[in-house]
C-alpha cells in the first residue's frame, strides 16, 4: 500500500446495521447483559425511545477500523494503539446503520494521532475515538 | 433503592471491587473480535495480542457490576459516557490476568427528565505470571434515576 500523510482522510465507511441479533451476539461475546440493549419494555421504562446498541460495540467498530486503517500504509507496520479515548455522544438504535471514517495527524517522530468517528445513516456524530499510535 | 443510591454515592469514591483472575482463551478472542469485525488478526486463530482488538479489556468489566451491584444499581440505570484504555503490552490467549475495580470519582449533574451521577472506574490489568501491567482501563458510566 502507499505512505500515509498527516493530510490523509480515513474515508467514511458503512460498517453494518444495528440488529437485534447483533446486540445479542456482542452481550454473548462481551458479557454486557443490559436489558436497555435487548428488551425494548425495559428500554422505554428507563426513558428511552427503544432498544440502544451497546456503546462498547461502536467503540470496538472504531477500533477495528483503526487497526484495518493502521495495515493500509506500509509505513506505519511496527505502530501499535498506545491508548485510545471513546466519548459517547448520541444513542445508537435498531435499524441505525453505522459509518466510520476519520483523519490523521502526525503528531511526533514516533507517535500519531488517528481520530474517527462513528456516524449513523443521517450523518449525526454518535461515537468518536481518538488514537494515539506508538512504537 | 434508587434514590439511597445516588444520595449515598460520593461517599464510595474509593471503593474496590474483589479481586479477579481470568483467562481467555483463543476462541473467546476471535469470537469477539469477529463480532466487532476486526479484520486483522482477531479472526484467525494464531496468536492474538490485545494490541489486536483493544476494546477486548471490556470483557474484565465484572469490577465495574460488581460495585454498582453493590451500590443497589441496576444495569439499566446505566449508559457509557467515556471509555478510556491504555495498552502497555500485548495479551496472549491462555495467559491469565489480575484485576482490581476501582470507583474513583463520581460527579452529580441534573437534567430536565433525570438525576444523574457520573461515575469514573479504573482498572489495572496484570499479567499474573509476571506482575506486568498490560493494559489500564478508565470507564465512566452515567446512573440515571428518572425525574419525569
Amino acid at each position: 500500500m502507499t505512505e500515509m500523510s498527516a493530510q490523509d482522510l480515513i474515508p467514511f465507511k458503512s460498517v453494518g446495521v444495528i440488529t437485534l441479533d447483533w446486540l445479542k451476539e456482542f452481550a454473548r461475546v462481551s458479557g454486557d447483559y443490559n436489558p436497555i440493549h435487548q428488551d425494548e419494555a425495559v428500554a422505554k421504562s428507563m426513558g428511552l425511545p427503544g432498544v440502544i446498541a451497546h456503546g462498547m460495540l461502536t467503540a470496538s467498530l472504531l477500533h477495528s477500523r483503526a487497526l484495518e486503517a493502521i495495515m493500509d500504509y506500509r509505513n506505519l507496520r511496527g505502530f501499535h494503539i498506545g491508548a485510545s479515548e471513546t466519548r459517547f455522544k448520541a444513542m445508537t438504535f435498531l435499524g441505525d446503520e453505522i459509518s466510520i471514517g476519520g483523519q490523521w495527524q502526525v503528531t511526533g517522530a514516533n507517535e500519531l494521532r488517528l481520530d474517527l468517528q462513528a456516524q449513523n445513516q443521517k450523518g449525526e456524530t454518535t461515537v468518536t475515538t481518538g488514537f494515539t499510535l506508538v512504537r | 433503592m434508587s434514590a439511597l443510591a445516588l444520595t449515598g454515592l460520593k461517599s464510595q469514591v474509593g471503593r474496590k471491587s474483589s479481586e479477579r483472575k481470568v483467562t481467555l482463551t483463543g476462541v473467546e478472542m476471535r469470537d469477539f473480535g469477529t463480532c466487532v469485525k476486526a479484520t486483522v488478526g482477531a479472526t484467525s486463530h494464531s496468536p492474538i495480542t490485545s494490541a489486536a482488538v483493544p476494546t477486548l479489556f471490556t470483557l474484565f468489566r465484572h469490577g465495574e457490576f460488581e460495585i454498582m451491584n453493590d451500590l443497589g444499581i441496576q444495569l439499566k440505570q446505566v449508559l457509557h459516557a467515556e471509555q478510556v484504555y491504555e495498552n502497555l503490552a500485548p495479551l496472549a490467549p491462555s495467559e491469565e490476568i489480575t484485576f482490581t475495580t476501582r470507583l474513583v470519582s463520581v460527579v452529580e449533574k441534573k437534567s430536565k427528565t433525570a438525576n444523574m451521577a457520573f461515575m469514573a472506574f479504573e482498572t489495572d490489568f496484570v499479567r499474573t505470571a509476571d506482575g506486568v501491567t498490560v493494559a489500564k482501563a478508565r470507564s465512566t458510566m452515567v446512573y440515571r434515576e428518572l425525574t419525569a
